[in-house]
């Protein structure tokens, strides 16, 4: 009789391997290249940047000093800091900034801490750009990146462009790690914003037509995701998202695994939430490949990567820990059971269906990784030569403890903050 | 506008994706068989170790030439760890699902005869080559609420690593009664329960600690032995 395990084993083969095949015929048939938008900006279109602050002392100056050094007519930028009820010299920085750059448009609007949603919203209230850039206090565009986005908004009905967000340092493996995941999701939304499949704007610099925004009362301030949550509505009334390779930002990646995991913790928890909220997309014809295919893998990974992990610890810690537990029945004596052990292993033992199908998805996966390197004109060797296996070995085990947290979490109904 | 749902794509990907799983399958299906082929093979060179093992035993008692036992014992003790490891390496396919039934059905029943045979051998031969040996059943169940069984094996495992060829266990699951001899055993040493281990005639229903068994072991040996020192025996 079929193990419960072995059916999940396929069934997640099953899944994985489709959308990595499917994604990488979308490669085949579509090249990203063809989908850049070189044109160059003739008009300059005032452009509102808001900056929502929460005790950023360390980074605000430097995040204001990028986006005064763009490539980009002072006059044209309206710069709206949001400082969300911080504890720290946020304030302070800012004002002294504001005060020593007289020539420049920056206004700084304090409030009582509402959270990210209400901090947009505050800057929505006050901007008068054709365009909302929402950037997040620890990231920097570069000199060009406004420049390049703008002329992406070539058809009434886009919404948002994105541009490609890189990690500013890589010190610690942890970061590597996101390095490499960040190269590798930037690339996928390319494909995806080529099928309109796009369902999450990130913080750092995601450009908004405003009117759009305006329309649709700006964003939610009661939600762990505004960024997916507002994209989701984008979705709803049927605005198209596009995702660039070529407009880059720096972001910082968390260093400590407590952070990584609160960050993740948020988003793959507002994900699930916002995925169930808009569930009406689902499967619904209108929303052609979002609604079809994108939007149900969406949530259907998070249930998945739940019932795995749930069948893993059954399968693989659950025997272990029996095995721990009747060692008590030797009082530990564990060198007189190591003595004279014998290693017996035959390759007859082995899984070989299984071993066979984690070969597919690595050589898929390997597909996908070498060319979001190429795309996102990234050497795979740029951040060491371990950053990229250490995404490998690393990242689903990484995931594996946040999704377990996720599943504590809902079983306790513990739903935070922003 | 939003880009129309590419239905061909999506077969495609479709197509592609199962004909890797069919390959998986086969694979597996293929192993299947090899691995049926391999414990057959086990099991003819078991049955022939066997018959060498008795061989030599008889050519000991004809000979009434004793200087040859350490080496037939040795020869007793790696045959008797083989089938348990191979028992085992069965149980393992079973669980994983990479065996069919039936396969398994007919080398566990060769495998359960095999250890039977191996016991009488041992008992009949104490005498030749005037072996201190103890003999240990031990009856278990596969099913998930033997919660106990786990813990049963290690404590014999261990026991097993302190008295090495000086203990010889033989392994029942007592719910395969597709194979006459276990009612028949099941009978003799009164199993009600799992675990339970029958040291030579004494039955012991339920988890047994480590000390209980030891006590019974060194109880059976004709010397005293320094794992048995620390025990102390009625």
């Amino acid at each position: 009789m079929l193990l419960l395990s072995e059916i999940a084993v396929w069934i997640a083969f099953l899944i994985a391997s489709y959308f990595l095949i499917f994604w990488l015929l979308v490669l085949l048939d579509e090249d990203p290249d063809k989908y850049t938008v070189k044109k160059k900006l003739h008009s300059f279109p005032l452009t509102s940047i808001v900056i929502p602050a929460y005790n950023e002392e360390e980074s605000i100056a430097d995040t204001l000093n990028s986006v005064i050094n763009m490539e980009y007519p002072k006059d044209k930028l309206q710069i709206l800091v949001i400082n969300d009820g911080s504890t720290d010299n946020t304030k302070k920085i800012t004002e002294e900034y504001i005060n020593s750059h007289p020539l420049y448009n920056i206004k700084l609007i304090t409030q009582k801490n509402k959270g990210k949603g209400a901090a947009l919203n505050a800057g929505l209230k006050e901007t008068k750009g054709e365009f909302f850039v929402c950037l997040d206090a620890d990231s920097e565009p570069r000199k060009d990146t406004l420049k390049i986005l703008l002329p992406y908004f070539d058809a009434p009905d886009i919404a948002t462009v994105l541009p490609l967000m890189k990690l500013k340092e890589t010190t610690n493996f942890l970061q590597k790690v996101q390095w490499s995941e960040y190269l590798i999701n930037f690339f996928y939304k390319k494909l995806m914003a080529i099928l309109d499949c796009v369902h999450v704007s990130p913080g750092p610099f995601s450009v908004y037509r405003t009117e759009v925004l305006k329309k649709l009362k700006g964003f939610d301030e009661h939600n762990l995701t505004e960024d997916l949550e507002i994209t989701l509505r984008l979705q709803k009334h049927h605005y198209r998202i596009v995702q660039t390779l070529d407009a880059e930002v720096l972001t910082i990646a968390p260093k400590k695994f407590s952070q990584f995991y609160s960050q993740r913790n948020r988003w793959y928890k507002g994900s699930l939430i916002n995925m169930w909220r808009y569930r009406g997309l689902m499967f619904n014809k209108k929303y052609e490949e979002f609604g079809m295919q994108h939007a149900p893998r969406v949530m259907s990974a998070g249930i998945l990567a739940l019932v795995l992990i749930t069948i893993a610890i059954h399968d693989l810690i659950k025997p272990a820990y029996k095995y721990m537990a009747s060692l008590a029945y030797i009082n530990f004596d564990i060198i007189t059971l190591i003595k004279g052990y014998q290693f017996n292993f035959s390759f007859i033992q082995v899984n070989y269906t299984n071993v066979f199908y984690a070969f597919v998805i690595f050589s898929l996966g390997m597909i996908i990784i070498y060319f979001a390197h190429i795309y996102t004109k990234e050497s795979w060797k740029s951040r060491g030569r371990l950053a990229v296996p250490a995404y490998l070995i690393l990242y689903s085990f990484l995931l594996t403890i946040v999704w377990v947290g996720i599943a504590f979490d809902f079983m306790r109904g513990k739903i935070q903050k922003w | 506008m939003r880009r129309k749902l590419n239905v061909k794509r999506h077969i495609t990907a479709f197509i592609l994706t199962l004909c890797f799983f069919t390959i998986g399958i086969l694979i597996g299906s293929q192993l299947t068989s090899e691995r049926v082929k391999f414990l057959q093979e086990a099991a003819t060179e078991q049955a022939i170790d066997f018959e060498s093992l008795q061989a030599q035993y008889l050519y000991v008692s004809f000979t009434k030439d004793n200087r040859s036992c350490a080496a037939v014992e040795q020869t007793f003790e790696a045959n008797v760890q083989e089938l348990e490891d191979t028992r085992k390496q069965l149980e393992n396919f079973v669980k994983s699902s990479q065996i069919n039934e039936k396969a398994y059905t007919h080398l566990k029943r060769q495998y359960i005869i095999s250890q039977v045979r191996y016991y009488i051998l041992a008992k009949s031969t104490q005498e030749i080559c005037n072996r201190d040996i103890v003999t240990a059943f031990y009856f278990f169940s596969n099913d998930a609420d033997c919660a106990d069984c786990t813990n049963q094996g290690t404590v014999l495992t261990y026991l097993k690593r302190v008295f090495t060829d000086r203990l010889l266990i033989f392994s029942f699951d007592g719910q395969f009664e597709q194979e006459p001899f276990i009612p028949i055993l099941k009978k003799v040493y009164n199993v009600s329960e799992y675990p339970t281990v029958a040291i030579e005639n004494k039955n012991f229903n339920g988890l047994q600690d480590r000390d209980t068994l030891l006590k019974e072991i060194c109880t059976n040996f004709e010397e005293e032995y320094p794992e048995c020192e620390a025990i102390p025996l009625p």
